[in-house]
């Protein structure tokens, strides 16, 4: 196991296609913050002496999840886009290992993302509401975020690596992923909140504790958005191991 | 299992039935053959023949819908640390084309659990040292083939299995596929090999499963198919018509052009002399192992 986790980890790091997406997520994150810190104050958003504000702010963070998402599907659908496939279930014909090894590298790499991702956002935070009147955030509310930051990049990026898997087809698994966030989701969490919440971005908004500002949306508490996280972790990767052995690879 | 022993490759009564929606698609019926060590066998049949998906239940990338293939009696998922036992190449794919020739290697050795001082070695046999930190995708497709024969000899393997490996290799890299795969049989390793084009490995081979449309028609060493080209005898005369009444051979008529087959020079002279028959030619043909090819399997666009 511990040769197909280095054999993923390098399958990563060799190509460039990580940079792209590590740093779309770190750009997300700066324009969030930079942007709620500008319209502070405005259009209902609180201002910065809002500690509510604040701690939106420091999770700005969690825009990135959904690169950690497509980091993740891209992880899995390029080994089949490219057809490495072939031999990574020649050198391990078990492919629920090869599977198992793929999520827990993403998992860490996920992880690693997130907590430079958080310390993106601290930094621009620190930036963005400098010389300015503001909330001060506790340091254990700091710590929570940057731990909600770190366990959504990860479990996100294993969620990535479980849908990937799935689909195959990166196009498909790229394009479904930006509709499942960008417009679904959305959608459901604007005009069904109380479905909404119970959808992994709704989980994701949960972890943080942050975002119940724009719509009064309530989500989970914490530890329920955690499990429910995981428990969509659960379901896909069950999935994986059940139809990825029976597949045919042509 | 060790060089001096050999792997036994063995194919038994494997067929595959795809699904196409409410279609079903044969592509393998009940094809059992074996490829033995220390011989190059030639797995030949036209496109479309079901070699690939042949190879591909082998090595149980793809399932069998009945039969099995086993390795000295092993199926592939059962064999211990496999990319050492056996060596694959299914063509140029399977190449991220942002990742360097080396580093391609690099995953797939650290997978297999083969030191890295190995990757050096199978750059050098398949000739790509020069071009060894070139991504795959500026590769031409000859160069993709010589990586993808270098991933299959990273275990120093004990059995090759190889789809088409010369396609796309230029006339020098053919020869040295040739004297590499050889070299590797004389070894006592069991070299199994694909191809459309029996010419292209006429030389390679010693032994040969031909299949058509899913099927085997043949298998059998390339002496015993070369020994079953039939000669056939031309005659050119103005009286075509007189060797209908031959009965030494299996006679064409074609214009003033006669061609017997199943004969001997001998006969048909004989023939022609005690009827009168005024000859402008009589020649032999020996027919070519290709068009042996060609008749067993039904192809004539190869």
């Amino acid at each position: 196991m511990f040769r197909q986790m280095r054999a993923e980890w390098y399958k990563v790091f060799t190509t460039r296609t990580w940079i792209g997406i590590v740093l779309a997520a770190f750009v997300f994150t700066g324009m969030t913050v930079f942007g709620y810190a500008q319209i502070a104050g405005t259009l209902g958003i609180p201002t910065l002496e809002d500690v509510r504000l604040m701690n939106l702010l420091y999770g700005g963070s969690a825009t990135g999840v959904a690169l950690a998402l497509i980091l993740g599907v891209v992880g899995a659908t390029a080994e089949y886009r490219y057809g490495t496939v072939d031999h990574t279930y020649l050198v391990e014909p078990k492919r629920s290992h090869v599977l198992v090894a793929k999520l827990a590298v993403h998992a860490i790499i996920g992880a690693l993302v997130g907590l430079a991702s958080f310390g993106i956002a601290f930094a621009a935070t620190t930036a963005a509401v400098s010389g300015k009147t503001h909330a001060q955030v506790t340091t254990s509310a700091l710590l929570e975020i940057g731990g909600a930051t770190v366990a959504a990049f990860s479990i996100y990026t294993m969620l990535g690596i479980a849908f990937g898997s799935l689909v195959r087809n990166q196009l498909v698994g790229v394009a479904a992923t930006f509709g499942w966030i960008f417009i679904f989701e959305r959608l459901m969490v604007v005009f069904t909140p109380d479905l909404g919440k119970w959808l992994p971005g709704g989980a994701v908004n949960g972890l943080f504790g942050v975002t119940a500002i724009m719509n009064g949306q309530e989500y989970l508490p914490r530890n329920e958005s955690a499990l429910l996280l995981l428990a969509y972790g659960v379901i896909l990767i069950g999935a994986c191991l059940i139809v990825t052995p029976k597949r045919d690879i042509n | 299992m060790t060089a001096r022993s050999g792997t036994l490759v063995e194919v038994k009564n494997l067929s595959k039935v795809f699904s196409r929606g409410k279609e079903e698609v044969r592509a393998v019926t009940d094809l059992s053959f074996v490829a033995k060590p220390g011989r190059v066998t030639g797995f030949l049949g036209p496109n479309g023949a079901g070699k690939t998906t042949s190879l591909r239940c082998l090595l149980e990338l793809v399932t069998p819908s009945s039969g099995v293939a086993t390795f000295n009696g092993k199926q592939y998922s059962d064999l211990t640390d496999p990319a050492k036992l056996v060596g694959v190449s299914l063509g140029f794919t399977g190449l991220h084309p942002g990742r360097s020739a080396y580093k391609h290697l690099l995953v797939f050795a650290t997978a297999a659990g083969i030191e890295e001082k190995r990757i050096e070695e199978v750059l050098e046999l398949v000739g790509l040292t020069h071009a060894k930190n070139r991504k795959a995708g500026s590769f031409s497709t000859g160069m993709k083939q010589r990586l993808s024969l270098a991933t299959a000899l990273l275990g120093d393997p004990e059995v090759l299995i190889l789809d088409e490996p010369v396609n796309g290799l230029d006339p020098e890299g053919i020869v040295e596929v040739r004297h590499l795969l050889r070299n590797l049989a004389a070894q006592g390793k069991t070299v199994l090999l694909s191809s459309h084009v029996l010419s292209e490995v006429q030389q390679t081979v010693d032994d040969v499963v031909i299949i058509a449309n899913g099927k085997k028609v043949k298998e059998c060493t390339l002496q015993e198919l070369i020994e079953d080209t039939r000669p056939v005898i031309h005659a050119v005369t103005p009286t075509p018509e007189k060797f209908n009444s031959f009965t030494g051979g299996q006679v064409q008529l074609a214009g003033d052009r006669v061609s017997i087959y199943d004969t001997s020079l001998a006969k048909v002279g004989n023939f022609a002399f005690t009827n009168n028959i005024e000859l402008h030619e009589l020649s032999e043909e020996l027919q070519d192992l290709e068009q042996v090819f060609l008749e067993l399997t039904g192809d004539r666009n190869v």
